[in-house]
């Protein structure tokens, strides 16, 4: 295993990490944030974050030799797995030096919930915190949800770690998706270009239409990375504003599309972007859902007008695997809190900023069952996985499945270890799904209203690792377990 | 710029590498999903699994951005459609590999324009020159060109009686009242040498010079005393280039004989050749190579499309007692072990192709560059312009690297200089440096940076 390579990328990525704290620093010093007492102000917090990460980063990058030209296949995978680990420790940092995380794990588990886009949350009283606090966890979705090391490729293109196997290991969805560009540095930048974009359009909108521009910027960060933190303790419904729920829906949804699909649609290639197949199952799904919960909502006793704005944004923003809520829906009927559970393990689509397990892979294991039956029916028949008009090589096919294993797998370890600490079911089956599939909020204790703070120390030690794995599309992480890697 | 390329061999494989890393956007065609697995996973390109004769896959592969288009598909017939349907996209440039010397030889019907193919690379043709010119050169090892082929690049073995062994590189210069060659390289047991005043040139070495190329004459003398001229030429394997090379070789060697194990192929060459003997049998058949006196063969040539077979076939026919071999290896994995098992000279024609094809693309500074197999130097040819910090300066006031000498200096006029300390490098000079590779860097630094590689 090449360490030194693994050291330098870090090392790279830990400086670049240190000059974006400069900016909740900043936030920090405009707002003048007090300190809790007996602790670091927010901004002195920041401060030591930034020199921190900086310091070490110099560190590993300059003074240990340099070892980056010698990529292979698994190094990867070691390198954005253990970049993840050490960058959301420096992300933590702010959480635990002001004291809003008396405990580590707390502070840990709020960094990786926010590198990670997943929205679950350890804080209370949400509202009090301060400014910069606030902004550093938008941020963190905002960077987690296209990727740090993406941006790293966009911006440092010259630094030599432009390669694929970095790009693959962290982009969601990863071999699946489309290079735009021949270079993966300017694939790179057209990602976070398009990204861009779209962070500004939804500040604009949000600010036309009345909203502070704290929150605005704050919302956008999180919505733009279907991560789901919000500034106030009752997320979106705190404004019980139409306007902003329509726009939030909009830039949810299109935050769960495939950046490939954005470039495009900027290109004016819309054949191309309504012909894809998983664009037109991701829409169809969202149709079917809302359909059904208002229908479900409009039953139970709501006004069909109320009803469809309530399902309209909570489906939207659970199948974007966000995570903002306008409404508590652990109240909703029993068969719609399951049939949320399920759409949140179907998630966005491949090279969107959305978690979980993407809809891709549901239409290749769709492919795969309906393979099997005309198997039984011609024994003798020849049938190709396709998607769209593309087949795709077996061994994809294969990786398909048995990460859909994995999924399945890890989610009932997470439920059976959760219920081992004395969990609830309902709570531990959620939480584990919510937090591996990148969602946020799950249902019970650790529903829309709550947050996760009573869980056991052991269980939120275990939901930190299911968020990554869950970000990282499980093999990476698995890989560092494996002693095999480790061997020379 | 954009480039296209459509063949990911090694050909395609080698171009892509150093054109990417020269900073240009490439992408990459080929029908082996293998090959393109590979490729994507080893380098920065887009590269695409598809039948390149298909516009639609062209597409895909961004034929409407391209600048340039290089075809190096195994088959000619793919190569000239690419080039064909790469035209109608309304690209700037294509280059073709065709190897078929009818299409590309003196005896072409169409010339490669007519055809669509703005430059056409035909290996062969290549490596039939370089044999050629070693044949001419007695004792090279190594040849190149630079300046247009007015400054050589030879490499030799220095024999025991050679006049140079022994002395110093201070005493060659003070010798030789012509100063006309500079030596610029030294390689002693495998490990490659610049050489500085005091270093001496020993027996058993492998010296590289640079000459002006109308001294050649009066300097071979000076390197070896005795001109052994080649009279008796065996090659192994009846391929175009053998065949071709022997048509040459008739007009001035008198015995050549050309082994090919195949019949048919054999009656073949037969028919094309007049005064060659062609041989039925097999390349590593001890008997044969009695029959034919291989112990007095000068130089045997292993040319047939088999690598394994002209490693093998070129290792018997040294322990027969041919003096010199020369081998042929497709592979570029096997280069490094080629001369430690004594083979003399090796030729390699996919390296040679991505060369050819990357001196046509470089038009900035530096304008050709030459790799020597051991220890890995390079050979860079610099034009200098009024940007480059050299100009107005005396050599030893340019902090020349230890591990760089600056080889020859030719002048505008075409003059050329064998640089001494107090050279003046002017505007317009062509610099060749020769240098290890760790000092590239340095040396573009002095005379101008290779970012102005390509128009």
């Amino acid at each position: 295993m090449n360490l030194k390579a693994i050291f330098n990328v870090v090392g790279i990525l830990l400086i670049l990490l240190s000059g974006i704290l400069l900016v909740p620093l900043a936030v920090s010093l405009f707002y003048a944030d007090p300190a809790l007492p007996g602790r670091q102000t927010p901004l002195t917090a920041f401060l030591d974050s930034c020199i921190a990460s900086g310091a070490t980063g110099l560190l590993l990058w300059k003074f240990l030799p340099s070892g980056i030209e010698k990529l292979r296949e698994r190094e990867g995978f070691v390198i954005v797995g253990v970049a993840w680990i050490i960058i959301t420790f420096f992300g933590a940092l702010p959480f635990y030096l002001t004291g809003i995380c008396p405990e580590f794990v707390d502070a840990y588990f709020e960094s990786m919930s926010g590198f990670t886009t997943t929205g679950a949350s350890v804080l209370m009283h949400i509202d009090s915190l301060p400014h910069g606090i606030l902004f550093w966890r938008n941020m963190m979705q905002w960077l987690g949800g296209m990727g740090i090391i993406i941006l790293s490729l966009a911006i440092f293109p010259a630094l030599g770690i432009g390669s694929f196997q970095l790009f693959k290991a962290e982009i969601p969805g990863g071999a699946t998706v489309e290079r735009m560009k021949p270079r993966l540095a300017e694939t790179a930048k057209v990602l976070w270009k398009t990204y861009l974009v779209l962070t500004l359009a939804e500040i604009a909108l949000l600010k036309v239409g009345g909203m502070g521009l704290f929150d605005a910027v704050c919302h956008t960060f999180s919505t733009v990375a279907t991560g789901g933190f919000s500034p106030h303790q009752a997320s979106v419904g705190h404004f019980n504003n139409l306007y902003f729920e329509t726009v939030i829906i909009l830039f949810m949804f299109l935050g769960g599309v495939n950046f490939a699909l954005h470039y495009h649609l900027i290109q004016g290639n819309f054949k191309v972007v309504f012909q894809n197949p998983e664009f037109r199952f991701y829409m169809t799904m969202i149709v079917i859902a809302v359909v059904m919960t208002t229908l479900g909502l409009a039953y139970a006793g709501d006004s069909l007008e109320h009803a469809f704005r309530r399902a309209a944004f909570n489906v939207v923003s659970i199948n974007s695997t966000t995570g903002y809520v306008t409404d508590d829906f652990n109240l909703w009927p029993d068969y719609l809190r399951i049939m949320m559970v399920i759409i949140m393990m179907v998630g966005g689509c491949s090279g969107s900023t959305s978690g979980s397990f993407k809809i891709i892979r549901v239409i290749i294991l769709l492919k795969v069952i309906l393979r099997e039956l005309q198997k039984l029916i011609h024994p003798r028949a020849v049938v190709r996985i396709k998607v769209g008009l593309k087949p795709l090589p077996p061994d994809y096919v294969m990786n398909v499945v048995a990460l859909s294993g994995l999924f399945l797998g890890l989610t009932g370890a997470g439920f059976i270890a959760l219920a081992f600490m004395g969990v609830d079911l309902t709570t531990a089956l959620s939480a584990s799904i919510a937090c591996l599939f990148n969602i946020g909020p799950g249902l019970g204790q650790v529903g829309p209203a709550a947050d996760y703070a009573g869980l056991p120390i052991g269980g939120k030690w275990i939901l930190v690792l299911w968020m990554l794995m869950g970000r990282l599309e499980i093999f990476g992480i698995l890989l560092l377990f494996l002693p095999m890697t480790w061997r020379k | 710029m954009n480039i296209l390329i459509v063949g990911a061999g090694i050909v395609g494989f080698n171009l892509a590498h150093e054109l990417s890393h020269e900073g240009h956007d490439i992408s990459i065609i080929d029908s082996d999903s293998e090959k393109i697995q590979r490729i994507s996973e080893k380098l920065d390109v887009l590269a695409i699994r598809g039948n390149g004769c298909l516009p639609s896959t062209l597409i895909l592969g961004r034929i409407l951005d391209a600048e340039m288009v290089i075809a190096v598909t195994d088959k000619d017939e793919i190569n000239l459609m690419v080039c064909f349907l790469a035209h109608k996209f309304d690209v700037k440039e294509t280059f073709a590999r065709l190897r078929n010397m009818e299409l590309t030889g003196e005896s072409q019907v169409f010339k490669p324009k007519e055809l669509f193919v703005d430059y056409a690379i035909n290996p062969a043709e290549i490596i039939i020159d370089s044999i050629l010119k070693i044949i001419k050169t007695p004792g090279a090892i190594n040849v190149a060109e630079f300046a247009d082929g007015q400054i050589l690049f030879r490499g030799f073995d220095v024999p025991e009686d050679a006049p140079l062994a022994g002395k110093s590189i201070e005493e060659i210069r003070e010798v030789s009242e012509l100063n006309s060659f500079l030596v610029v390289a030294i390689v002693r047991e495998g490990k490659m040498i610049i050489p500085k005043y005091e270093n001496r040139i020993q027996a058993g070495d492998k010296i590289y010079v640079l000459v002006d190329h109308d001294f050649l004459p009066l300097v071979l003398p000076m390197l070896n005393k005795q001109v052994n001229e080649i009279q008796k030429i065996i090659i192994f394997g009846a391929s175009q280039v053998a065949v071709n090379l022997a048509q040459e070789l008739d007009q001035f060697i008198s015995d050549v004989s050309i082994i090919e194990p195949n019949l048919e192929t054999a009656n073949e060459a037969a028919d094309t050749l007049e005064h060659t003997t062609v041989l039925h049998g097999n390349g590593t058949d001890p008997d044969l190579f009695n029959d034919i006196n291989m112990k007095d063969a000068d130089l045997f040539l292993s040319l047939s499309d088999d690598d394994e077979m002209n490693i093998l076939s070129a290792l018997l026919a040294k322990k027969h007692g041919a003096k010199r071999v020369v081998v042929i290896t497709n592979d570029p994995d096997y280069l490094p072990i080629l001369d430690s098992i004594g083979m003399d000279i090796t030729i390699n024609p996919r390296l040679i192709t991505v060369s050819e094809i990357l001196k046509h693309l470089r038009k900035g500074q530096v304008v050709n560059l030459y790799k020597l197999i051991e220890g890995e130097a390079e050979v860079l040819e610099i034009v200098t312009t009024s940007k480059s910090a050299a100009v107005g300066k005396r050599i030893n006031q340019l902090n020349i690297p230890d591990q760089a000498i600056i080889g020859a200096v030719l002048r505008k006029k075409g003059e050329m200089v064998v640089p001494g300390g107090s050279t003046e490098i002017l505007k317009g000079d062509t610099v060749i440096v020769v240098t290890l590779p760790a000092c590239i860097g340095k040396i573009e630094k002095i005379f101008g940076k290779k970012s102005s590689f390509l128009s």
